[in-house]
């Protein structure tokens, strides 16, 4: 053999190795939200976690699949999943028929209401009670969609992400936010949201679903039904158990 | 009596091979369609009751244990409630209980949710009462400052008698021990009765006191309108202690009804379930062993009946043919066997051995006949040329010696013309019957060899013997005596050539056969009714040069 070939069967072979070892090629590039406390968020070493970041993890694990987890903003997850810059998305999404079209859903993997918060002496949540008044929720979420169909009297006001609803709540720009009842129950922990509560009953409409799936690219029938599988041997062998009271005391699935 | 030999076999042989073989099959297949058939619908029932395990006893058991932790968690969160005092410590478990109850929303049971929300209702009443007593200490406290105030006032006072100021200062002491027990209390630690009951004990002494200081009097009266008041506020507070007390009572029972509407009854459902996978799978096992066993046991009893019934007349056909190849008799009739096919193949075989043996007997007859003069009932030239063929064969492989005589009838065309040809045959019948003497030893072949030529091959004799043989042929001859239909009688008279040979292999059966003739014609030269012998003759060739 000539040695003029070298230069082109180097690193040929070593592309072939790259290419044959499944845990190098089929990298699990996952995204998430990083602004949805406890679900996903930056602790206070800078650390990307939470309860969707460790779920994911754990799928990886059970998949035995190396993977990266990332966070971004809510608002691109679905339009940067179809662009192909990730595998699938770990970030407490409910499966809308509007989302159904652009990507595909595992089954759920939680379960929690939409319940509104704000000052305490607020306890009437009807659309005529809360005509005029400032509602938040986060852009594109079915929370969002779902004041903008049933509360049009009132002053809707969409933020990027939750944390920065409450704060306004907070703040008193806006009277009530809707958001997840984990959600909430985060935020309503922290010392400065004394005076602030769950305001009425939680929301039971169809509009607002309760279940949060994982979506994958359309069409990926084989990563669906892998994490099917994946999630129901995570219930079984408990370490979703455990997952689950590390971020809350008791069984949201 | 063919006819009723087919009928018997008719009879025995009522089976058909085919037939047998396609019930065979047919059978066969019929059982294990039958153990198909039986255990489809019990390995479908163990497929279906394994999926309902998975599918649905299974995530009903997960379940049933997340709510009962749940359910565990509310019965803490009550006591939580219940026993803290601590405003921060009620909020946060408060909103962590709300959370839990809307959970239970998520059970198909809409009784569940309900119980869950009365539960939550006992929770918010429990802490509507919280409230209210943490108003009420907070007025007992601000109470006690008002007293302390006031308390203050007495105290300068001291144009009394040093009893009464021992009883003032000693009253003073009680009433600010009293302020202070009243300032910081706790709904669960403080003695609240015992409290009420030192708040009345000291009423009379401040109304006695009040008496021996009139200047104070009005000071007096506001601080027994305070305590008062304290007294009032005290027994709210133990109404409420009570009614709380019965509050927490019935949300912990309304938990307990929760707890026992999640309870389930599916780990008892999945064990039956188990079991009768269990049941089922050993049916399955049992009916496919008895089966199996059945179809062993018919693969077993075809294959000796194959052996005895099918394999065993074949071979035995097959051993009847070679016997008959060989030319032999059938040594036994054929047994009868139980298929029509195979009977009439032992028969078809016993008519092919019957009718080739009676082939071979005819061969043998017609190559007998072949070989015989018709007339003298000797050899013909074949036969000759044949037997001499093989004794010279036989002569030159053992090495013995080998003679032969060649004869002819003297002044036979004479006979003939003037007897007639049939006198001629009875000559050569009566010459021939002569000759038939001389070769009864076995090798030894007398033949006519054409016309009133005679031959007589005789092997392994010595050239005395064969020379006297020929002399006494010739001289027997000369004895005959035949009587014509004329009334002539005639006498008859013979020539022979003789060639013996000690070593057959020195010579070949055509220059024995022309040493021969060439004898018998220097005898018919010499005068007729003589021997002529050649032995050695020179000129004879050996055997390996012919």
């Amino acid at each position: 053999m000539s040695k003029r070939w070298l230069p082109v069967i180097v690193p040929l072979f070593t592309l072939s190795l790259w290419l044959a070892n499944p845990a190098v090629a089929d990298k699990l590039r996952i995204a998430t939200e990083g602004t949805y406390p406890p679900f996903s968020y930056v602790n206070d070493s800078g650390e990307l976690t939470g309860f969707d970041v460790d779920i994911a993890y754990a799928l990886c694990e059970v998949l035995a699949r190396d993977c990266e987890v990332e966070a971004v903003l809510w608002t691109e997850l679905l339009d940067r999943l179809e662009a192909g810059e990730y595998d699938m998305i770990v970030a407490s999404m409910a499966n809308t028929e509007e989302r159904a079209k652009r990507v595909d859903f595992t089954d759920y993997y939680y379960r929690s209401h939409s319940i509104f918060a704000g000052r305490a002496d607020i306890k009437d949540t009807s659309p005529e009670d809360l005509a005029g008044k400032t509602l938040a929720a986060g852009r594109d979420t079915i929370q969002a969609d779902f004041l903008a169909q049933h509360y049009p009297d009132s002053h809707i006001l969409l933020t990027d992400n939750l944390p920065q609803a409450f704060q306004m709540l907070l703040d008193g720009q806006v009277d009530l936010m809707l958001s997840d009842t984990t959600n909430l129950l985060d935020l309503l922990q922290r010392p400065e949201a004394e005076g602030f509560d769950f305001v009425g009953e939680p929301i039971s409409s169809p509009d607002l679903q309760s279940k949060a799936h994982i979506a994958v690219g359309k069409g990926d029938n084989e990563l669906r039904r892998a994490l099917n599988m994946a999630l129901e041997k995570l219930r079984l062998n408990g370490i979703y158990d455990r997952i689950n009271r590390k971020y809350f005391p008791f069984s949201i699935y | 009596m063919r006819p009723k030999r087919s009928g018997a076999a008719h009879r025995i042989a009522r089976f058909s091979l085919a037939r047998t073989m396609q019930l065979a099959v047919l059978t066969l297949l019929l059982l294990l369609g039958l153990t198909v058939w039986i255990s489809m619908p019990l390995l479908d029932g163990i497929v279906e009751k394994a999926r309902q395990t998975s599918e649905e006893q299974l995530p009903q058991i997960n379940r049933w244990r997340h709510n009962g932790e749940r359910a565990e968690l509310l019965h803490s969160y009550i006591n939580t409630l219940f026993w803290t005092e601590d405003p921060a410590v009620s909020r946060s478990t408060r909103l962590q209980a709300q959370v839990l109850v809307h959970s239970f929303a998520f059970e198909a049971d809409p009784a569940i949710k309900e119980q869950a929300d009365r539960v939550m209702t006992s929770i918010l009443a429990l802490l509507k009462i919280r409230a209210q007593q943490q108003q009420i200490q907070r007025t007992l406290g601000d109470i006690a400052q008002m007293e302390r105030q006031i308390s203050e006032q007495i105290e300068p006072l001291t144009n009394i008698d040093a009893f009464a100021a021992a009883e003032l200062y000693k009253l003073n002491h009680e009433l600010i021990r009293l302020s202070t027990a009243t300032a910081s209390t706790s709904i669960h630690n403080s003695n609240w009765g015992q409290l009420a009951h030192e708040l009345r004990k000291v009423d009379p002494a401040l109304s006695k006191l009040s008496a021996q200081l009139p200047l104070q009097g009005d000071t007096i009266l506001r601080y027994r309108g305070l305590l008062l008041q304290q007294l009032i506020i005290l027994e709210q507070m133990q109404t409420l202690i009570a009614e709380s007390n019965a509050i927490h009572a019935q949300a912990l029972s309304a938990q307990q009804q929760l707890s026992g509407m999640l309870n389930s009854d599916a780990a008892l459902k999945t064990q039956q379930l188990a079991e009768r996978v269990e049941k089922d799978a050993r049916q399955v096992r049992s009916y496919t062993f008895l089966l199996l066993s059945l179809f062993a046991l018919m693969v077993g009893g075809l294959l000796i009946g194959f052996h005895l019934l099918v394999l065993r007349p074949i071979l035995q056909a097959t051993h009847a043919l070679e016997q008959v190849s060989r030319g032999e008799p059938l040594s036994k009739k054929p047994a009868r066997t139980l298929f029509s096919e195979l009977n009439a193949i032992a028969q078809s075989v016993q008519r092919y051995a019957e009718m080739t043996l009676e082939l071979h007997s005819t061969n043998a007859e017609l190559r007998q006949l072949s070989q015989i003069d018709g007339l003298t009932g000797l050899g013909n030239r074949l036969r000759f040329d044949r037997a001499l063929q093989s004794e010279y064969d036989r002569a030159c492989r053992h090495g013995h010696a080998l003679c032969l005589i060649l004869f002819d009838l003297d002044h036979f065309k004479q006979i003939n013309d003037e007897h007639g040809h049939l006198f001629g045959d009875q000559c050569l019948q009566a010459f021939a019957q002569l000759l038939k003497q001389y070769s009864q030893r076995s090798g030894e072949v007398s033949a006519r060899y054409g016309g009133e030529e005679f031959v007589l091959i005789l092997p392994e004799v010595g050239l005395e013997v064969a020379q006297r043989i020929a002399e006494q042929v010739r001289s027997d001859c000369t004895n005959l005596e035949l009587h014509s239909e004329g009334g002539a009688t005639v006498h008859l008279s013979t020539s022979a050539g003789l060639i013996h040979l000690q070593n057959a292999r020195l010579s070949s059966p055509e220059a024995l056969l022309r040493e021969a003739d060439a004898a018998l014609y220097r005898a018919k030269q010499q005068g007729r009714n003589r021997v002529v012998t050649v032995t050695n003759t020179p000129g004879i060739q050996l055997c390996g040069e012919c």
